[in-house]
């Protein structure tokens, strides 16, 4: 009964238009009613819910994502991609995935990368000739490489979900080569669909100018080039690399490239305030939510339910990737992190499936519900930039749907994806 | 449109300063993260030393944060939520459901402000390992970032904004 009043009560007030965290804190706490336990209970787990130090790291990669982002870093990596890869059919088009390759690296956030690239190379994109349907599809499709990237907080968020106990190092490490495949795989479909639609392909720019736009995108890269071998070398922890990120971004944005001077700055600050608000308030009320969940042993009714319908490790992780898929599709991928790796990790360590590719796994299943709707905040993001309606990008998405979820399919299959790298760096 | 600019409301427009001072806050405990966290890698490297109090101050920043971001993303009406099924209904509807949004954000405020308070309150005798700060610190920007959410939410209720305001 508590369980279904948790997350009866939860669904309706998501639907009802509550925000995510009032509407976690709110099951929450009548549930806590419900079974005649202190509220104080829910102000403290819910203060707890925030206060594990790893986490820590998300609020600063958030800012130091919000100073490149408006400190010039994006324009100057979109000119690295454009020089690279802006001579393939779908020239813009390629463009822009590449650029999120790049750039999510340093912003670690979907709907920051479609803003950021989306909203340079869409406009673009249109007044070079593309349809405006094949601008926004290739954006917000791309935007899901950011998820895996390095500085990415969806990884930090799956570890301190899990308990702070896996390696932040390893997760990092293990979002590379998924990645990249997701890189690849969208930049096949791009180029498929821009070879059917007969799209121009424009001149390659020279080794020279590969070299002038190398060295200026060189402090951006360098950012993420820091972040990875300071933690996996051991120098910092992840915490202490993200205020060294945000210290670096202020130099380079500030001082090097002097794009963010007096208001400029201020307001980036004020701006990445009240988003890692947000943020950590629905981090904390997921921490109460959580704290039920576990107080209700729903993990090992989950893991039970699971034993009782599948024997096959595969079978369960293909089960759990079409829930998480369906989930995905109506709510955004940090609450999705936070409520569903207590129930799921359990599950997935009782049948052998390791921690560090399941993270993986499910970072990649929430995400491509960022590109579905109804929910999906990535392709209306994208949908506005582009001005078009949502019905006229998924009568023409459907590619790189199946693109995604070849690249989420192969992922699931072989850990060796996901877990060749850490092993190989340790 | 943010309610801050929102022509009829002058209650949020009057709470717009208290906003941008929770904003502040919110941006001050960023900084303090940043601060403490690099002098904990400065003084590592440079000094030979790990001063024991960074951790737990860099938690108090992390809840100021967190508690004056919040509340500042109420008034800004800013918060992760999924509106698209409600914006399918009528003016009416679309009102009442914002009453019942802002009603629930000002109870989770208020349990907030209240049982912030009072673990503040019992936390005062208790020091924070690490540091020289009673524990009760820790939940002090809780107990007014939960007041602030209230006050926030509270023209929201009365005013019941429709969704594409």
């Amino acid at each position: 009964m508590a369980i279904a009043l948790l997350f009866g009560v939860f669904a309706l007030l998501l639907m009802a238009g509550v925000p995510v965290a009032y509407a976690l804190a709110a099951a929450a706490v009548v549930v806590v009613l419900h079974l005649d336990l202190p509220l104080i209970l829910a102000a403290q787990q819910l203060a707890a819910g925030a206060g594990a130090i790893s986490l820590i790291a998300i609020p600063l990669f958030i800012f130091t994502g919000e100073l490149m982002l408006r400190g010039g870093i994006s324009e100057r990596l979109i000119g690295l991609a454009g020089s690279l890869v802006g001579h393939i059919r779908g020239g813009l088009g390629q463009v822009n995935v590449l650029s999120n390759l790049f750039f999510g690296g340093v912003s670690g956030s979907a709907i920051a990368d479609v803003s950021a690239v989306g909203g340079a190379m869409i406009p673009q994109m249109v007044k070079r000739g593309f349809d405006r349907d094949f601008a926004v599809n290739v954006s917000v499709s791309a935007a899901l490489v950011a998820l895996l990237v390095p500085p990415s907080h969806n990884l930090i968020l799956y570890s301190a979900a899990a308990g702070g106990g896996l390696s932040i190092a390893d997760l990092f490490a293990a979002g590379i080569v998924p990645a990249l495949l997701m890189t690849l795989a969208m930049m096949v479909t791009g180029w498929l669909i821009a070879r059917r639609r007969g799209y121009a392909v424009e001149a390659f720019p020279g080794f020279r100018m590969v070299l002038v736009r190398l060295v200026s995108a060189l402090p951006g890269l360098l950012l993420v080039i820091l972040i990875f071998v300071g933690i996996r070398a051991g120098i910092f922890t992840a915490v202490e690399s993200a205020a060294i990120a945000v210290v670096y971004a202020l130099i380079i944005t500030v001082f090097a490239y002097r794009a963010l001077r007096g208001p400029a700055l201020l307001d980036a600050c004020m701006h990445a305030a009240r988003t890692t608000g947000s943020i950590l308030f629905v981090i904390a009320a997921a921490g109460l939510f959580g704290w039920l969940l576990a107080y209700l042993e729903v993990p090992a009714a989950a893991v039970e339910f699971l034993r009782a319908i599948a024997s096959e490790p595969l079978t369960v992780l293909l089960m759990i990737v079409i829930a998480l898929l369906l989930l995905g599709t109506f709510m955004d991928l940090a609450p999705l992190i936070l409520i569903c790796t207590p129930i799921f990790l359990p599950v997935a360590k009782a049948y052998g499936i390791h921690p560090i590719h399941f993270g993986v796994v499910m970072i990649l299943a929430g995400g491509i519900g960022l590109i579905t709707p109804p929910v999906g905040s990535v392709l209306f993001v994208g949908a506005a930039i582009g001005r078009i309606e949502i019905a006229q990008t998924l009568r023409t998405i459907w590619p790189f749907y199946g693109a995604s979820a070849l690249v989420l399919l192969l992922v699931a299959l072989f850990p060796a994806l996901s877990l060749w790298l850490p092993m190989a760096l340790k | 449109m943010n309610a801050a600019q929102s022509p009829d409301s002058a209650f949020e427009r009057a709470l717009a300063p208290v906003a941008r001072a929770s904003t502040v806050l919110a941006a001050l405990g960023l900084f303090g993260m940043v601060i403490t966290q690099g002098w904990q890698v400065l003084a590592r490297y440079a000094l030979n030393a790990s001063p024991s109090w960074t951790e737990p101050l860099t938690l108090i920043c992390l809840t100021t944060t967190l508690a004056f971001g919040a509340a500042a993303g109420v008034h800004a009406r800013s918060h992760f939520r999924f509106p698209l099924l409600v914006m399918l209904l009528p003016a009416a509807g679309q009102r009442a459901f914002a009453r019942l949004s802002a009603l629930i954000v000002i109870a989770i405020g208020l349990l907030l402000a209240v049982y912030g308070l009072q673990l503040g309150v019992d936390g005062l005798d208790v020091r924070l390992a690490g540091a020289p700060l009673p524990q009760g610190s820790v939940y002090f920007p809780l107990a007014l970032g939960g007041a602030l959410m209230s006050l926030f939410a509270l023209p929201q209720l009365l005013r019941a904004p429709l969704e594409n305001e």
